[in-house]
């Protein structure tokens, strides 16, 4: 009995040591492979290893910074509209308010993980406009970028988010959201390129990379 | 060849991180409560069905469906029960089992606030995860058992030196699988990543960040350094002599991420794991200095610390 007792704890202790190995191991291999060994994806290894190695610490860092607009436009007269700008607002609020930031932190990431989460849902694998397709006018083919992902739950729920904050940004900024309609722009502003930094000439150029019709400020789940 | 008798005879021994395994389950503890404290203000944002925030509905596709929204209707006890599992970890009561309901609840949060889940919370996650394996009871612990040394004590150790183990190798990984991704990123390796950084409005942590971004020699020279540390740290790390030299370069860098780019528990996360590279002797040394300065011989605290009549006193 107590030498039964003995050998099940050795062999206890050898499964735990050998899983170990294994465990860290595969991690290993999948951190040095990074993506190129999806297609090796039994029973979700590389699910469970991404959970412990893929890291990547502002790879690649962003060379822009973006600007979510809201535009409002008055259902009685058409002329009556107000710009919003919110994310570099956020980013200043994060700033002013650093290092207890802990409430502007929060709404920051909230927002930006939508706007980017949008982005990438209507841009991943697609080229800017202006890229090698000069045929399109630079709206059009926005607008046929965008409709394409309207079907994709992911952005949906993106842009509900972002329709969501717009309804608390028009009320933080005293607008009444009755008779309004909105129009959702979201831009890139371009860093200065590393080699121009002492360019005190260099334009940085805004583009607008999404923009929706206007609609109703009506608050969605 | 690897001997693995040899290495299971080595690992039943004694658990060797056996003080600063304490030490980070509490650490952690009181990390995710001060979370929850200033976090506070803003739960209808995070939690709640009032909140902007669209969520997904299939995050908890192996649970019941109506979980995520029963638990958003009732969020304030879900956070007060969370509270709760926390403090039960703190006090050491319940243990593993406990250290188990705080990796599923921990888990169950980060799917109610994924759009706020950041780096950091995928470490504590992680950390959370191995603590369950490990015994960390021996210390800061109501109720500790001084058990003979039998089979099962042994196995124990085993487990919690892998855990410990893990916990280091996960940081090491980390820094790893990113100077892996930086090596193949034309902006890291021409050395103007910290330029762009720099730059990024939301993590603008100083008035300083963009003074800095002007100069090239000093942006290239960071950007460098990041990586360099970033893929000799898991390597070199494990060098007794090297060991100091790589500790305090990690923490500078995340001191610099701190303060420069505004990711506050990132930092703090990535650096409590430091001390389960230092030796337990010198923890343990350092833990008595510190509890005889604030004057604990045999008080509550003192018994609760585990330094008063604990067999591992150095």
């Amino acid at each position: 009995m107590k030498q039964m007792k003995y050998d099940i704890f050795k062999k206890a202790s050898q499964f735990a040591v050998v899983f170990f190995l294994c465990f860290w191991l595969t991690i290993f291999i999948f951190s040095i492979s990074g993506s190129n060994i999806k297609q090796l994806n039994p029973y979700d290894i590389a699910k469970i290893s991404k959970e412990f190695s893929a890291w990547k610490f502002f790879t690649p860092p962003f060379t822009f910074n973006l600007r979510l607009y809201y535009i409002t436009s008055d259902t009685t007269n058409a002329s009556k509209t107000d710009t919003l700008e919110v994310l570099e607002r956020i980013a200043l609020r994060k700033q002013q308010h650093a290092p207890f930031n802990q409430k502007e932190n929060i709404v920051d990431h909230l927002v930006n993980n939508s706007v980017n989460g949008l982005l990438r849902s209507v841009w991943i694998g697609r080229k800017m406009q202006g890229d090698n397709i000069p045929s399109i006018p630079d709206s059009l083919f926005l607008t046929t970028v965008i409709a394409s992902a309207e079907k994709d739950k992911n952005y949906l729920r993106y842009l509900s988010t972002i329709k969501n904050y717009g309804i608390t940004v028009l009320k933080e900024n005293d607008i009444d959201s009755k008779n309004k309609r909105i129009k959702i722009v979201i831009s890139q502003m371009p860093n200065i390129p590393f080699n121009e930094i002492h360019n005190k000439k260099y334009i940085q150029k805004e583009t607008v990379i999404f923009e929706t019709f206007l609609v109703d400020p009506i608050k969605s789940k | 060849m690897i001997n693995l008798n040899c290495i299971v005879n080595f690992l039943h021994k004694k658990n060797y991180k056996v003080f600063y395994l304490a030490f980070l389950r509490i650490a952690i503890c009181i990390f995710l409560l001060s979370t929850i404290l200033m976090n506070w203000s803003s739960m209808d944002t995070l939690y709640s069905r009032s909140s902007f925030v669209t969520h997904d509905p299939n995050l908890f596709s192996k649970l019941p469906s109506g979980t995520f929204q029963f638990i958003q209707q009732y969020y304030l006890i879900f956070i007060l029960t969370y509270i709760l599992v926390i403090l039960l970890n703190f006090t050491g009561i319940g243990k593993g089992f406990t250290m188990l309901l705080l990796f599923l609840m921990f888990d169950v949060n980060q799917k109610m606030t994924v759009p706020f889940v950041i780096g950091g919370d995928k470490m504590i996650g992680n950390i959370i995860l191995f603590l369950i394996f490990a015994d960390s009871y021996e210390y800061f612990s109501l109720h500790r058992q001084h058990s003979i040394r039998n089979r099962k004590r042994q196995l124990k150790d085993l487990l919690s030196n892998l855990a410990a183990f893990s916990i280091m190798l996960q940081l090491c990984f980390a820094y790893f699988s990113s100077a892996v991704a930086k090596l193949s990123d034309p902006i890291w390796l021409n050395g103007e990543a910290v330029y762009y950084a720099l730059q990024i409005e939301r993590f603008m942590g100083t008035p300083y960040n963009k003074w800095i971004a002007q100069h090239r020699l000093l942006v290239v020279f960071a950007s460098y350094l990041v990586l360099l540390i970033e893929l000799l740290f898991p390597f070199l790390i494990w060098i007794k002599k090297l060991r100091l030299t790589f500790l305090i370069a990690g923490f500078l860098l995340h001191a610099s991420l701190y303060i420069f780019l505004m990711i506050y528990g990132f930092q703090i996360v990535f650096v409590l794991i430091y001390g389960l590279f230092l030796p337990n002797d010198l923890l343990l040394k350092y833990a008595h200095k510190i509890n005889s300065f604030f004057g604990g011989k045999q008080g509550a605290l003192t018994r609760y610390i585990g330094l008063a009549n604990n067999t591992n006193q150095i």
